[in-house]
């Protein structure tokens, strides 16, 4: 049941997107967009403090103020919650402070809601927000995350610390301590993952709109709406079949919209409240201080080797900034990583703990790779120490390293079993792209005649896990869904074909791709299927769309339903003595004068597909820096990226993905950092002081492949979405340490701003002198 | 935030003490102050300021702590913008010691500053801090000078 990939098959090829017409000519109908006559605007006073009680609201200046409807406290809506905000994920013994839409006697952070107001206008609303006037009582903010970690001072107190879990992934800690104890070589490493604010390129926005017989639709710029219709309908006691959710186009999410948020669950609730449509957008400084934001962890990471550099063992620890709550995969995020810290090498001894803890500011959530851009980030950058430490090239240590070639699965020391694996070709094509000898012969001119140019070479070979995810696995960690897909096909009387996908995309092309598998499969022109996605109504079933797994876990599903039809067909074509178009077959199937005894009538068919294992995707990046001695600045001159997805749908796609992917992964390498003050301020939530790279400050990276097939689905595909960004951080810096070796520099700070490198290299120039 | 500033004027401690414990002189020097209500040692008053791209009308209110023997004052101040942009809570102190010529005057203020003027006006502060104090300096010089 493998895909077709013959030559006349369009599986395979860069066919243009479908989806991209009408975005481009600004046709696209985004939340933001809708018409919606007779709606109401709603806006939500926001904290300005990160820790107080809250003593009083007057919101008697507010409600005079002019267009306003209502104005609602906390303490006014906290019946309407059935629940509070929902966590899906549930590590053991996991600690969680009940937290609701808005704040009812304390905050915990800056942009918490504490009122909303309801007006005719949406400037009516945002300016009577500013009319709330609360009363705080002030409490002392934590900020910092080891000082969390001490209980100096306890954020929530019904809970005794501010220490949420410790989660240890440690089979075998003897043989580990033991490995430590009698290694020839140890390197100890420790390094800091910023916290970074989300970016998409469309803010988040809702309407709600109340129908009739009592039922509710939302809209909601969000990538998981059947996921979030179970959520609302209970938070706020709806039943499930008078909610429909729908995300219109989704200008980008990055896991910033894998969340039920206070606004959906508000708009919502004031909707039926005022019987009337709620709407709300977010403002961009909303979006950096109430929409969650990404990473915020310390790591360490400890590798004992032999002398040649083999790693013998890895122990890693991670300590998780949580912000004020636990939203839905808050606890999830370093957890998920925590499987990765040996990365595509053949580790045989594994030790992994991580603490997370909640601090007074936004919460963190998933981000563009969630967990496994930290863990690939440790290993690669800790791997690199290794090699300079014993005086190996990067590139030789990690052929020393790597788990020999396999195509069906492999057990590794953290108990994932990888899918398929063959890391030495991606690496030497690599260093055949880049050039690498030449790159490190001209390093060495350069070094020897004193140049204050200084060439940097930094490699990355990085795994990822996705494909989320085998059910049972899930179940593990007490997350409360499951990892399957569904899919409906249905083959019209006229022969065009339906496809309805449980997967929600915003901006990666499933309309094109998965209307590409059936067309293959079905044998019909592309153009007569429609892919029809994002709407509980009319896909009846979903698990939605993030953690790279659209195409592992959705686009099997739509190819097995296609199946489900061929067979269907082919009982048709007996029954009938003579072979059928699709269209003949579909009108004999939709007719049903002449059906086989026992076939039902209608030629359709519904897959949910749980798949058995996770996908691996891998590859080897590699980034060639020029760092200017006398201002910090960084150039950086290549960025070559060998990705290896498996089997590819659509390649111009996957070079997408993977093209956005190494931005945000070298954007958190040289560019974005979310800076708080001790009183827990947000610095920099604007683009003034919030560093977003713009295009014009990127190169044109080289992108090339290899495949390796995955074994987990029929399409063997391993996907792409995040593969870039779990890539990209750690070849930016390996290459700036690279170098800045003459200056003795052994690490730099994310983002490697053109301070923090000058004053490396001032560092490094005056330990020189001694 | 810790922000210091000090200034020396040429008249002996006592003096200063006197003048700089004065409520309704010193908040004349204050630049965009104005005192809306003094009792005792309890002031109330409005400052307008610019911090970065936040034009600010902070409503605020004072109370003040006298330790004449040791010249030192506590102020414990707090205040609001009148549109929510911004909000400053904390503590002033004041001492005055003698100098070589005079008195020295030092002014130590830790103040909690959140809100938006926090986010964004927070490169600026000190540098604002500075001017103002600045011009508070040669008010105070001037109206001892002139008075």
């Amino acid at each position: 049941m493998t895909m077709t990939q013959g030559k006349n098959s369009i599986i395979g090829q860069s066919i243009l997107r479908r989806e991209d017409a009408e975005i481009l000519t600004g046709e696209a109908v985004y939340v933001d967009d809708m018409i919606v006559d007779g709606s109401l605007w709603m806006a939500v006073t926001r904290s300005h403090v990160a820790r107080a009680r809250i003593v009083s609201i007057d919101i008697d200046q507010a409600l005079a103020s002019s267009g306003v409807i209502a104005v609602y406290t906390g303490k006014d809506l906290q019946d309407l919650w059935q629940i509070p905000m929902f966590t899906g994920w549930s590590t053991a013994g996991q600690k969680s402070p009940a937290h609701y839409p808005l704040a009812i006697d304390e905050v915990n952070y800056v942009g918490e809601g504490v009122a909303v107001v309801v007006a005719k206008t949406r400037t009516q609303a945002i300016d009577a927000t500013h009319l709330v006037w609360v009363d705080y009582d002030y409490l002392p903010p934590v900020v910092d995350l080891e000082d969390a970690l001490t209980d100096r001072e306890v954020i929530h107190t019904e809970l005794g610390t501010n220490r949420s879990y410790t989660w240890k992934l440690q089979p075998h800690e003897d043989a580990v301590q033991a490995a430590f104890d009698s290694a020839e070589e140890v390197v100890h490493c420790r390094y800091i993952q910023q916290r970074l604010i989300p970016n998409s390129i469309e803010p988040r926005g809702v309407v709600a709109v109340p129908e009739r017989r009592g039922a509710y639709t939302l809209y909601s710029s969000t990538q998981i709406p059947h996921i979030l219709r179970l959520l609302l309908a209970l938070t706020l006691g709806i039943k499930e079949t008078k909610l429909r959710v729908v995300a219109p186009n989704v200008g980008g999410a990055f896991g910033s919209k894998l969340n039920i948020y206070p606004e959906e669950v508000l708009a919502l609730a004031l909707a039926r409240k005022h019987r009337k449509p709620v709407r709300w957008r977010e403002m961009r400084s909303e979006n950096a201080m109430a929409t969650t934001h990404g990473r915020g962890e310390i790591q360490t990471i400890s590798l004992a080797a032999t002398s040649e550099g083999k790693i013998t063992a890895v122990k890693a620890s991670t300590l998780a900034d949580m912000g004020a709550y636990l939203r839905l995969l808050t606890p999830a995020i370093p957890v998920f990583g925590g499987f990765l810290f040996s990365g595509v090498y053949d580790i045989p001894l594994y030790s992994f703990e991580c603490t997370s803890v909640f601090t007074n500011k936004t919460p963190t959530d998933a981000y563009r790779g969630a967990g496994r851009p930290e863990a690939s980030y440790a290993i690669e950058r800790a791997i690199d120490t290794l090699a300079y430490k014993i005086g190996l090239d990067p590139a030789e240590i990690r052929r020393r390293n790597y788990i020999p070639p396999f195509t069906d699965g492999h057990l590794i020391a953290s108990t994932l079993t990888y899918d398929s694996g063959n890391y030495e070709p991606a690496l030497d094509k690599a260093l055949n792209l880049v050039g690498y000898t030449e790159l490190r012969a001209e390093q060495k001119a350069r070094r020897k005649r004193a140049s204050t140019k200084h060439l940097g070479i930094g490699i990355s070979s990085y795994i990822e896990i996705c494909g989320l995810a085998p059910s049972g696995w899930m179940s593990g960690f007490g997350a409360v869904i499951g990892g399957w897909e569904s899919s409906r096909v249905q083959v019209q009387p006229t022969g065009v074909v339906e496809v309805i996908t449980g997967t929600a995309p915003h901006g990666q092309g499933h309309e094109t791709s998965w209307a590409q598998i059936a067309a293959d499969k079905l044998n019909v022109p592309l153009d007569s299927v429609e892919v029809l996605h994002s709407d509980t109504s009319i896909s009846p079933h979903g698990l939605d769309t993030y953690g790279s797994r659209s195409l592992a876990v959705g686009g099997t599903a739509v190819a097995l339903s296609c199946d489900k039809i061929l067979a269907k067909i082919a009982l048709l074509e007996a029954w009938a003595g003579h072979p059928l178009t699709l269209a003949e077959a579909a009108f004999m199937a939709y007719d049903a004068h002449n059906l086989p005894p026992g076939m039902e009538p209608n030629l359709s068919a519904e897959t949910s597909y749980n798949p058995p294992n996770f996908t691996y995707p891998f590859g080897t990046h590699i980034c060639v820096v020029e760092i200017d001695e006398e201002t910090g600045a960084i150039e950086i001159l290549r960025y070559v990226a060998v990705d290896d997805v498996g089997n590819k749908v659509n390649p111009m796609i996957v070079d997408g993905q993977i093209q956005g992917g190494i931005v945000q992964g070298l954007a958190q390498a040289l560019f974005e950092e979310a800076c708080y003050d001790q009183d827990g301020n947000l610095l920099n939530g604007t683009f003034a002081e919030y560093l977003l790279p713009y295009a014009s400050e990127m190169l044109s990276f080289e992108l090339d492949h290899t495949v390796t097939p995955s074994p987990t689905n029929p399409l063997g595909a391993k996907g792409a979405g995040e593969a870039g960004t779990i890539g990209a951080a750690q070849a930016a810096i390996n290459a700036v340490v690279d170098a800045l070796r003459p200056f003795g520099v052994e690490d730099i700070r994310m983002p490697a701003h053109p301070e923090r490198v000058w004053k490396a290299i001032q560092e490094g120039k005056i330990y020189a002198a001694d | 935030m810790l922000l210091t500033n000090q200034f020396t004027i040429p008249v002996p401690p006592e003096a200063a003490w006197i003048l700089l414990t004065d409520v309704e002189r010193v908040a004349a020097c204050m630049p965009g102050a104005t005192l809306t209500y003094l009792e005792g040692d309890t002031f109330k008053g409005i400052i307008k300021i610019k911090v970065g791209p936040i034009n600010a009308v902070f409503q605020g209110q004072a109370q003040l702590t006298k330790d004449d023997l040791n010249k030192t004052a506590i102020i414990l101040v707090s205040g609001e913008d009148t549109k929510g942009q911004g909000f400053a809570k904390g503590t002033i102190t004041a001492k005055i010691v003698p100098a070589v010529v005079g008195s020295m005057v030092t002014f130590e203020t830790n103040v909690m500053i959140t809100g938006r003027m926090a986010s964004f006006g927070r490169s600026s502060m000190t540098d604002i801090s500075d001017q103002l104090f600045a011009q508070f300096v040669s008010c105070v010089k001037r109206d001892l000078l002139g008075g």
